[in-house]
């Protein structure tokens, strides 16, 4: 068994709460591989925490003006909806500059800035953050997971499979994955500029 | 229940019934609201979720095609509604762990009242903290114990991308909890266990 099987197990097991003994693979990886070992402790720690986040159960009473609330604004948006022959005029003319202004700020922005464009790609980031993360030796880690994203998932079965030690390809890129992102990267500024 | 009774429900809601909207709220608001205050983890942001979700639950009765049941319906909105607020929102400061608080740990002992809100601090922010679509994964899966296969149909992706995602976000926050090293947090799982 190799350490990312094991570890899958290893969140089967504990999340479920089955004794770890009826799996004897993965009791043998465990006792022979201490990183393994320890992630499982980590892991076994972080669900013994989840089983006591108040979320679990939520007793709110705050929910007891709800159905008010929402029918005032289903009352306003109703209100809104209704029609005045008296602004037509003004309504056309808004609508009109409202379509220039979106066409105009989608072209300027969206398509042709290349920030923009990588804050839609990999929106967890600010744009800062995302080209000081590509840009920097430490961050290329944040690069790969940019990448990561964008595998199919047979893709991603099968970099994972041929790669046993999961820890180490997250915790280190090789100079081929260093490479294999600039090129996507660049390729992908060329593309959209 | 139910399936016929939320039928009838929506049938005379989609004929302009409020009354009949409104005891659909009733009976789906909690649910609607916890599923929201797990995503997003604060208080009035699940609030404003809910209603929006009802909002955008009457807007679209029409479409209800009485396939699954009403619940399944509605908390596939919450998610989307929740996942656009995530993103919107993404770097906006979340509430205090106090909002969080509820009625059971308010009796414990002020010691353990404590442990209980650093732990819960420390899993706020370790979820929260995840990127929008593998905090929904890992919420649906981990609180709402729905299968690979639903999340994946809910959320548009293939069971494999949901599998993966579920692990990286359990990696994730293990490696976030053992970064902050909490020191009564062993203290209080053995507790609780």
């Amino acid at each position: 068994m190799n350490c990312r099987k094991c570890q899958e197990y290893a969140i089967y097991i504990i999340e479920r709460g089955v004794p770890v003994d009826i799996f004897p693979e993965v009791m043998e990886h465990l006792r022979t591989c201490s990183s393994c070992e320890s992630e499982f402790q980590a892991t076994k720690n972080l669900f013994g925490m989840l089983a006591t986040d108040r979320l679990r159960e939520i007793h709110d009473s705050c929910l007891d003006g709800i159905v008010v609330d929402i029918n005032h604004r289903l009352d306003a948006q109703s209100k809104s909806i209704g029609f005045n022959p008296r602004y037509v005029f003004s309504l056309a003319t808004a609508l009109a500059a409202s379509i220039l202004i979106v066409i105009w700020g989608s072209y300027s922005t969206s398509v042709k800035s290349p920030e923009n464009y990588y804050a839609n790609y990999y929106d967890q980031l600010s744009v800062q953050e995302l080209l000081e993360t590509v840009g920097a030796e430490g961050g290329l880690k944040g690069a790969w997971y940019l990448q990561y994203d964008n595998l199919s998932i047979n893709e991603f079965e099968r970099y994972f499979m041929e790669n046993s030690d999961y820890k180490t390809i997250m915790t280190a890129l090789d100079q081929n994955e260093i490479e294999y992102i600039r090129t996507r990267i660049d390729k992908e500024m060329k593309g959209v500029s | 229940m139910n399936v016929n009774e939320d039928g009838n429900l929506v049938r005379q809601a989609i004929l302009g019934d409020r009354k009949a909207f409104n005891a659909i709220i009733i009976k789906h608001k909690n649910r609607v609201y916890c599923a929201a205050m797990r995503l997003v983890r604060n208080r009035d942001d699940a609030y404003d979720i809910t209603q929006d979700v009802f909002l955008n639950a009457y807007m679209n009765l029409k479409r209800f095609k009485g396939e699954s049941d009403l619940f399944t319906w509605l908390y596939r909105i919450t998610i989307n509604v929740s996942l656009n607020f995530m993103k919107r929102d993404k770097f906006r400061n979340m509430a205090s762990v106090s909002d969080l608080v509820s009625e059971p740990e308010s009796m414990m002992k002020s010691d353990e009242r404590l442990n209980a809100v650093e732990l819960n601090s420390q899993l706020d922010r370790a979820i929260r903290e995840l990127p929008p679509q593998q905090r929904a994964i890992f919420v649906m899966r981990y609180y709402d114990e729905m299968s690979n296969a639903d999340i994946a149909r809910i959320l548009g992706r293939s069971e494999g991308a949901v599998k993966a995602n579920y692990f990286q976000a359990i990696r994730k926050l293990r490696n976030s909890i053992s970064d902050s090293k909490m020191p009564n947090a062993n203290v209080l799982i053995r507790k609780e266990a």
